[in-house]
């Protein structure tokens, strides 16, 4: 990573059904989930404003208020901090229920209030309206690799010295629409269980205090080809929070490393994750460097729904 | 570049500067559910009903034309392709719910169309409402600038979607016929389409491979007014403005001819005015002024690259398009010497082009003569 100095984690927060922490989505042993049974969005962010906010924005408002609140900023921010957004399926509820009403009954019978939401950017935007972030706003709908592309996109926004921090959210949602367009892809072979939850992260210019700096980000073809992208010569990481692949695969990759690490899949607790598995995967991966289990911790995503590979390689900071 | 008046650059550039219009009635929507009945569609149609996938065709075709006009081979070296698109392919989305037709997830945001222009590389695609292409290029800069690509495809890409076209028409007080930029009596807005794309090089890079630049791209400037989720702001745009000039290093004095964002919608034109008198000045009444939209329709996540495209045009060309449709400008442009009626003819170095989208994202690209 070049540009003007590193780029560090300073903040996480999670609005996952059932998830109290971050690293039970890694515990394969959680006897009970702790968190409450949905995320608690108007306890968080006060009933005001949230009538008209899709799914998909009161989420990712929820998330993002906890991780702005874990990376302790005061506010307002400075007018150079940004907010990522990634999200694949969040407004497209919203687009299928309206050119549905149209189609069979015309412009009249629709709100006025959905315009915002037919917009894609409804989350990002949103974001910088609830708490002021007027710098570089970015929604990223790329697909599989859509998380880490957004990390990555908010950190470049970072080293140009576009943005002094940037708050980065991965957010899908799970509803009629989705289901059945995501159940036809292949695969999916028919059957497909949703995340509905978000995940945020705080991304600042590199300060002594922080945790988790980000070391690089790699794409490939293959989860390999990612990961060497990514971590060149660096040391094996101590985990490795994996993509679409089954138990094989993911040994096959890891026999790159010449001592076993230990594997995660996000997926299998919190579903399929879409385009938001790269920020939640990221979430992931800062608790348990901050928990001090290791050093390096390394995430993959994409391989799955037509799209290749991403990597993002995190270490443990000098603050931790 | 692929719209409502052409499907090449040059094709798109001769039609401009003899305002031509793609203006004419809707196509396949159904006219008895809206109130508005016309749009800048491309006539690429087969049939009497829609298409799915007619945006990821236009941008394979832009694609393919940016890279065979840089001269580069398809795919060479994994050149990565940042996209950015208003509405993805939310049209096929559409019509696959309401009309049974075939449609995969993985054609949302385009992979399949970029693999069909011949491309290998990476993918990015960024949804940023009606300035997303500007935001791609500012990203692709960014890339270049810090080491990580020596070149990439930065692209824009819509078609009119049934809800989006809805929606807009919902809140129009009286529907328009036509886009009239800062005009006193325009309407609001109406939809086009299309596709364009660049090839964005390091200079070395460039040089090593034996091609000269059409034009310098000097900086993007980017914000958020984090002010309301449709309507503009008019600090947030003037901060946009403010930090191209700043990245490009250049002067309000320094530019030469600004096409304007000029959706037409009331609130729209006197804001992005506001803005640029506030950090013109005095020298507001220096540069030309024109805008695309009264020809080619509001284009959507592609609109401000086909701007900036066309800008690029004009530097090269010395011709600028007129802005069809401006014929009593509002107070706000008083003494900005907009382009009206025909195309105007003038030596140009430095161009600066406007995006602003829903959820007051702003972007200004300023671009210079090679």
């Amino acid at each position: 990573m070049t540009g003007r100095g590193p780029v560090v984690v300073t903040g996480v927060g999670l609005a996952v059904p059932g998830v109290g922490s971050a690293l039970e989505l890694i515990e394969p042993n959680t006897p009970e989930p702790t968190g409450p049974e949905q995320p608690d969005i108007e306890g968080t962010l006060g009933k005001r404003g949230l009538r008209y906010k899709d799914r998909a924005t009161q989420l990712a408002l929820c998330a993002t208020a906890l991780a702005l609140r874990d990376a302790g900023l005061p506010t307002p921010y400075p007018d150079d901090f940004g907010v990522v957004a990634s999200s694949n399926l969040g407004n497209l509820d919203t687009v299928c229920r309206v050119a549905g009403l149209i189609h069979s009954e015309g412009v009249e019978t629709t709100s006025p209030m959905e315009l915002p939401n037919a917009s894609s950017n409804v989350v990002a935007s949103s974001i910088a309206i609830w708490f002021g972030l007027k710098g570089v706003n970015l929604m990223i709908c790329n697909g599989a690799t859509s998380g880490v592309d957004a990390l990555q996109a908010a950190a470049n926004a970072i080293r140009a010295g576009r943005a002094s921090g940037m708050l980065v959210v991965g957010v899908e949602t799970d509803n009629e629409v989705v289901a059945s367009l995501m159940r036809r892809s292949s695969a999916a072979n028919g059957t497909i269980r949703l995340l509905d939850g978000a995940a945020a992260v705080v991304l600042q210019a590199g300060s002594d205090a922080a945790d988790v700096s980000v070391c690089g980000f790699g794409y490939g073809e293959t989860a390999a080809a990612s990961i060497a992208a990514c971590c060149g010569e660096a040391n094996p990481p101590g985990l490795w929070l994996t993509p679409n692949l089954d138990q094989a695969a993911a040994e096959a990759v890891a026999g790159m490393w010449p001592h076993p690490v230990r594997f995660g899949d996000v997926r299998a607790a919190a579903g399929e994750c879409y385009g938001a598995l790269g920020v939640l995967q990221c979430a992931v991966a800062c608790e348990w460097l901050r928990s001090g289990a290791g050093e390096r911790a390394l995430l993959t995503c994409g391989g799955c729904f037509g799209d290749a590979y991403a990597s993002l390689h995190l270490r443990a900071g000098p603050g931790r | 570049m692929v719209s409502s008046v052409g499907a090449s650059v040059e094709e798109c550039f001769a039609a401009l500067c003899g305002g031509v219009t793609g203006n004419a009635p809707l196509q396949v929507f159904d006219s008895s559910k809206y109130r508005i009945h016309r749009a800048y569609e491309i006539r690429d149609r087969t049939g009497s009903g829609d298409e799915p996938l007619r945006a990821s065709g236009w941008l394979s075709m832009a694609i393919r034309q940016a890279i065979e006009n840089a001269g580069l081979q398809d795919g060479a070296d994994r050149i990565p392709v940042l996209i950015g698109t208003g509405l993805r392919e939310l049209r096929s989305l559409e019509l696959w719910w309401t009309a049974g037709r075939e449609f995969d997830v993985e054609e949302l945001h385009f992979r399949g169309a970029v693999r069909r222009a011949g491309m290998d590389g990476p993918t990015l695609t960024v949804s940023n409402a009606c300035s997303a292409s500007l935001f791609t290029l500012g990203m692709g800069g960014d890339m270049i600038d810090l080491g990580d690509a020596e070149r990439v495809v930065i692209a824009g890409a819509d078609s009119i979607s049934e809800s989006m076209l809805g929606l807009l028409d919902r809140v129009h007080q009286a529907p328009p016929e036509q886009i009239k930029p800062f005009d006193l009596h325009r309407r609001g807005v109406l939809l086009g389409e299309g596709a364009v794309a660049v090839v964005l090089e390091s200079p070395a890079a460039a040089a090593r491979g034996g091609r000269s630049p059409l034009a310098w791209l000097r900086g993007v400037g980017l914000t958020c007014d984090a002010y309301h989720t449709t309507a503009p702001d008019q600090q947030g745009i003037a901060r946009a403005i403010r930090d191209a000039h700043e990245r490009a290093a250049v002067r309000p004095e320094d530019i030469d001819l600004v096409f304007v964002h000029g959706t037409g919608t009331k609130l729209n034109d006197e804001t992005e005015a506001r803005a640029l008198r506030e950090v013109f000045g005095d020298v507001v009444t220096r540069p030309l002024f024109t805008g695309l939209k009264s020809m080619i329709g509001h284009t959507s996540g592609g609109s401000g690259l086909m701007s900036l495209v066309t800008a690029i045009e004009c530097l090269r060309d010395g011709r600028v398009p007129p802005t069809v449709g401006l014929q009593d400008p509002i107070p706000e442009v008083e003494g900005m010497r907009f382009v009206t009626s025909a195309a105007h003819q003038a030596d140009l170095r430095v161009a600066q082009v406007d995006a602003f989208g829903f959820g007051g994202v702003n972007a200004v690209a300023i671009v210079e003569r090679a």
